[in-house]
């Protein structure tokens, strides 16, 4: 199940959402068939899906999906790991998507923050919450703030 | 009177035990002699006579004992029940789950009726069974069996035994795998430190237990915990048991999944590289732990950007999983 959804996270990255879309479903269905409620794996699902949703303007859909993935790993797992702050940041992207900027903003700077900490300034995860940043402050006219978050993606 | 009470009991007892010693040195004579037959049987196919040519391969004299084994050692239940739990592990770490399940479930009822429910065997059994039904993801129905077995064993062995530790790590990593992970870093640290207490220290077991115990802290992202754990373990299988073995390639590929985790790519990809190698030669070319390192490597691709290399490599393995695990398998 975790290649599954690891091959339709990459198929999401490349464009693909067609293929990639029923294969998070599939995986979606089956791990909540086979694995207790409250399970990572299942937080794992349903946050890679809400970022396909997300991908696809269809933000209102993620948004249950990417509440119920953060409280999975809010439960499981230390506070500060950085799935819990992953899952913050895509949620965050999920409101600005749907114009929703001020609740977007703490979502997204404290995620950048606490991945930034956990793993480190260049890491993959990281750079894509602060272009998460980048996008929530150019959709919403705060230009200066987004200068200063693209000026940390530069090298 | 009373003494001489005492003297006619002692002779009868004697009696009856040097009449159950004969019946036993029969009964154990009769065993030896089916066992012999059975085993001589099995070991022909490699007779050139019976192989005409062909090289017989470990494989085939299991598959052969497999089947032979219900009727040949039908009279010997308890041997018969202890060549069918051997034969249901074999399979089962070969990852052959369909071949293992018969065995495993006759061997359990043999010991169950000849033993009675309490025995060690019965719990081994039970143990043996469990951990077949977590390898193909069925934990609903494993842990109440290892429960079950750790019941027995606490109560037979009391609250230091390397079975009891033993049992504690495999319902610890069961539980672990459910996702319940403070329960199982409280059983995996038990266990931990029962083999480190336990007289000849049973190196391999307690390597194991720390390998899984190393795996509860990693995913809680306690990676410095996670590292030094994988670490005291694969130093410990390595002197125990040379390079070539299942547990050290399970040491290897967690190391190096953690480094992933860490985002030390080139240190992760050549350890993932070898434990790929090192597993194929174990395994053969099909099996579940081949498919999860192929998935390991295949995500190590992904986040350097080899997308064309990661998708080749994650459409093999789940394949490979489908085909031996099935659709429906939770990990």
């Amino acid at each position: 199940m975790r290649t599954m959804v690891n091959l339709a996270n990459l198929l999401r990255d490349k464009g693909d959402y067609k293929t990639a879309e029923p294969l998070f479903r599939k995986a979606l269905v089956l791990r909540r068939k086979t694995l207790p409620a409250g399970h990572l794996d299942l937080g794992y699902s349903l946050v890679n899906l809400g970022i396909l949703l997300i991908d696809t303007d269809r933000p209102g859909e993620a948004e249950p999906l990417l509440r119920e993935g953060r409280r999975i790993f809010q439960k499981a797992l230390p506070q500060d790991h950085f799935l819990i702050a992953n899952a913050a940041s895509v949620l965050g992207a999920c409101m600005a998507a749907m114009h929703r900027y001020e609740d977007a903003e703490p979502l997204l700077t404290n995620g950048y923050a606490l991945l930034k900490n956990k793993r480190g300034e260049k890491d993959k995860l990281t750079l894509r919450a602060c272009h998460r940043i980048v996008d929530l402050y150019r959709e919403w006219g705060k230009l200066e703030k987004a200068a200063a978050y693209q000026a940390l993606l530069k090298d | 009177m009373a003494i001489g009470a005492v003297i006619m009991a002692l002779i009868l007892g004697f009696g009856i035990s040097t009449k159950l010693q004969s019946d036993r040195i029969a009964r154990e004579r009769d065993k030896a002699e089916e066992v012999a037959a059975f085993l001589m049987n099995l070991f022909e196919v490699s007779d050139p006579g019976e192989a005409k040519g062909n090289a017989i391969t470990a494989r085939e004299i299991l598959d052969r004992g497999a089947e032979n084994i219900r009727e040949d050692l039908k009279d010997q239940p308890e041997v018969q029940a202890t060549l069918m739990h051997i034969m249901g592990k074999v399979y089962t770490s070969l990852g052959l789950y369909a071949s293992a399940a018969p065995l495993l479930e006759a061997s359990l009822k043999t010991r169950q009726q000849t033993l009675g429910g309490e025995h060690a065997e019965v719990a081994e059994s039970l143990n043996s069974l469990a951990e077949l039904l977590r390898e193909q993801g069925d934990y609903e129905q494993a842990e109440p069996l290892y429960r079950k077995a750790l019941a027995i064993r606490l109560k037979r062995f009391g609250d230091e035994h390397p079975d009891l530790a033993a049992n504690l790590n495999d319902l610890g990593l069961l539980l672990y795998e459910k996702g319940d992970y403070a329960a199982a870093e409280s059983l995996l640290s038990k266990s931990v430190a029962m083999h480190r207490k336990l007289p000849n220290k049973q190196s391999k077991l307690l390597a194991v237990s720390l390998n899984n115990l190393a795996l509860v802290m990693d995913d809680k992202g306690d990676y410095p915990a996670a590292e030094m754990l994988y670490r005291e373990s694969m130093e410990m299988s390595r002197k125990q048991l040379g390079s070539n073995d299942p547990l050290v390639a399970s040491n290897m590929n967690n190391l190096a999944a953690l480094l992933h985790a860490k985002g030390n790519y080139s240190a992760a990809e050549p350890l993932y590289r070898e434990t790929l190698a090192l597993r194929r030669k174990l395994f053969g070319e099909q099996h579940p732990d081949v498919a999860t390192c192929m998935n390991n490597l295949a995500a190590l691709l992904y986040d350097k950007n080899d997308y064309a290399g990661a998708e080749s490599l994650y459409v093999e393995a789940l394949n490979m999983r489908r085909k031996l695990l099935g659709e429906e398998h939770p990990r």
